[in-house]
């Protein structure tokens, strides 16, 4: 019985001490999209969540809407739902996107601290009052990045804000880096109405896509021509050498870096370097490592290149894959520099130079005094 | 007689054994068979769809909703103390420092929100007295970095500004866990002469869906 007593009272000290410290408000659904239409009327219900069951609530309406707004009920206490009715006027004359804010605040408390917080958070009502005449908008996105020969799915939305109905004639242009149109993909003639929002899906066979990276133009011709972009990579089986240690030193364990980027759509594993270096017979592996899709990362190894000084031919041997792909360099072994030396031997001429000009300057003197 | 007795006794007994053995054979099938019974009965699969709505939310909390430093006063002979939840400190007073800490504001919703925060009062309404300082800052939580998009009305810095009574803090504030909060921090100068006894001040943060 005491060891449960000593459980609860443990427990509601957590509890008071959670409440005392942390404080959260939830408002939900957060973000609502309607289209205008003369003296529309719809409700939603809302759900607030507070952390304090004895918090108080006020709900209220705000931006340039918010005189249309009406509530079922205008306070809450820790938490609960409410309902919100919206009743358009018959013309919004201003066209395009307008927000409605539907907003709950924690009323402050009596707690005794200096500083003490409170929380607001608003929902939004987006209004779309329709453009007068023709109006569209378009986007385009796709899928993702392939590997040479899978499908890329583009996805065009055409959104009709205008208050005319429209047939629109719709098409993908594929380029490539070059800028260089490699083909069109047709959708045809669409019929969108007003107010209308829609969604085409469209299938890229990339057979005959060399890899590398693309843009597609989506291009909507409604009597004016709508464009929009996006762009995608079609992976080859390839990781690039992009950079490498170009220097040495003899007598010394050399790190070796080998930077790569994969041109690939998937991961690759157990990718390491052999670096060989010719003449002097000398070569390592470097570590091997994995990398994620067009990945850009750095392998690493250690090289001891004795006394040789000298510029020296190797190779970069990149194994991946089942796949080597080989780069010819020109590594320069070079003596280190030995810096304590060099400032030491300076400090030395430069402290003989200053006593010969300072025994010239004084035999100068004895010669003027005699 | 007896002997046919003890024959069908031992029948009965062997019986009893197989049937023992069955039972034990049929509970272990059902035992290890039982989440594909379906293959072993001919049970014919079909297959359905799962519809699931995800409603936006939007919600933030202050991890720290209190600052307190206690009841203190200014150190005799002093023009003034200085109170930051910074460090915490407090120089020339003596209030407390226990449990102090600036605050945390987390995105907690499954949306970005564009963030202000307000205060609601001035260093001369809150503290009162000659030349009091009411200052706050914003700044990245360590580790979660990159969350907040400044605000044209302010920049995140250690850089103390006066404390007012609505500024723009994050044009998007994000809600990815690893980037959703945002620390603020004060800074209070309390004159010698400043007013006196419980002194408060509420600090309004609000969220808007974006």
């Amino acid at each position: 019985m005491k060891r449960e007593l000593i459980v609860l009272s443990v427990f509601l000290f957590i509890i008071i001490y959670c409440a005392n410290v942390f404080a959260a408000l939830g408002l939900s659904p957060a973000i609502k999209n309607i289209d205008f239409s003369p003296n529309l009327k719809f409700e939603y219900t809302y759900t607030v969540e507070e952390d304090d069951s004895e918090k108080e609530i006020e709900i209220y309406a705000g931006g340039e809407l918010a005189e249309y707004v009406s509530f079922d009920k205008t306070m809450l206490v820790g938490g609960g739902s409410f309902k919100v009715t919206v009743e358009l006027p018959e013309e919004i004359k201003v066209p395009g996107k307008h927000r409605i804010l539907i907003g709950v605040k924690e009323v402050p408390g009596d707690e005794e601290s200096l500083i003490g917080t409170s929380l607001t958070v608003e929902a939004v009502i987006y209004v779309f009052v329709p453009y007068p005449g023709k109006y569209l908008e378009a986007s385009i996105s796709t899928s993702g990045d392939v590997n040479a020969g899978e499908n890329v799915k583009f996805i065009s939305n055409v959104n009709n804000l205008g208050k005319e109905d429209v047939v629109a004639g719709i098409g993908i242009d594929v380029y490539s880096a070059s800028g260089e149109k490699i083909e069109t993909l047709g959708l045809g003639d669409k019929d969108i109405k007003s107010q209308e929002r829609k969604t085409y899906n469209t299938i890229l066979k990339t057979e005959d896509y060399k890899p590398g990276p693309y843009r597609a133009e989506l291009v909507v011709n409604y009597g004016e021509i709508l464009r929009a972009e996006t762009s995608f990579r079609i992976g080859g089986l390839f990781v690039n050498i992009t950079n490498y240690t170009r220097e040495l030193l003899s007598n010394k364990i050399n790190k070796f870096s080998v930077g790569i980027e994969s041109q690939w759509n998937s991961k690759l594993e157990n990718i390491y370097a052999e670096v060989k270096v010719r003449d002097i017979n000398l070569s390592f592996k470097t570590v091997s490592s994995e990398l994620m899709p067009w990945e850009r990362k750095s392998l690493e190894g250690y090289i001891d290149v004795g006394d040789f000084e000298g510029v020296y031919d190797a190779v970069i041997s990149l194994n991946y894959a089942g796949i080597i792909s080989e780069k010819e360099i020109e590594i320069k072994i070079v003596k280190e520099t030995n810096l304590t030396l060099h400032v030491l031997l300076g400090v030395l001429v430069f402290a003989v130079v200053l006593v010969y000009f300072f025994l010239i300057n004084r035999r100068k003197n004895d010669t003027k005094k005699k | 007689m007896f002997k046919m007795r003890q024959k069908i006794n031992r029948v009965i007994f062997i019986l009893t054994i197989i049937a023992a053995a069955l039972a034990i054979l049929n509970v272990s099938l059902i035992l290890t068979k039982s989440p594909s019974l379906i293959s072993l009965t001919g049970f014919a699969t079909s297959t359905g769809t799962v519809n699931v709505s995800i409603e936006a939310v939007v919600s933030i909390n202050f991890t720290t909703s209190h600052i307190n430093w206690s009841y203190g006063q200014v150190t005799s002979g002093q023009t003034s103390a200085t109170l930051m939840t910074d460090g915490p400190s407090v120089s020339n007073g003596n209030w407390s420092t226990t449990g102090v800490s600036g605050l945390v504001l987390e995105n907690i919703g499954n949306v970005n929100v564009s963030l202000k925060v307000g205060a609601g009062k001035t260093a001369l309404e809150l503290l009162g007295g000659t030349d009091p300082i009411y200052q706050w800052n914003f700044t990245e939580v360590v580790g979660e970095e990159g969350g907040c998009t400044n605000h044209t009305d302010t920049n995140l810095s250690l850089t103390y500004y006066d404390a007012n009574a609505s500024i723009g803090v994050c044009e998007v504030f994000n809600y990815l866990n690893d980037k959703d909060s945002i620390r603020i921090d004060f800074k209070l100068v309390i004159p010698y002469n400043s007013l006196t006894g419980i002194r408060e001040d509420t600090i309004t943060a609000t969220a808007t869906a974006i």
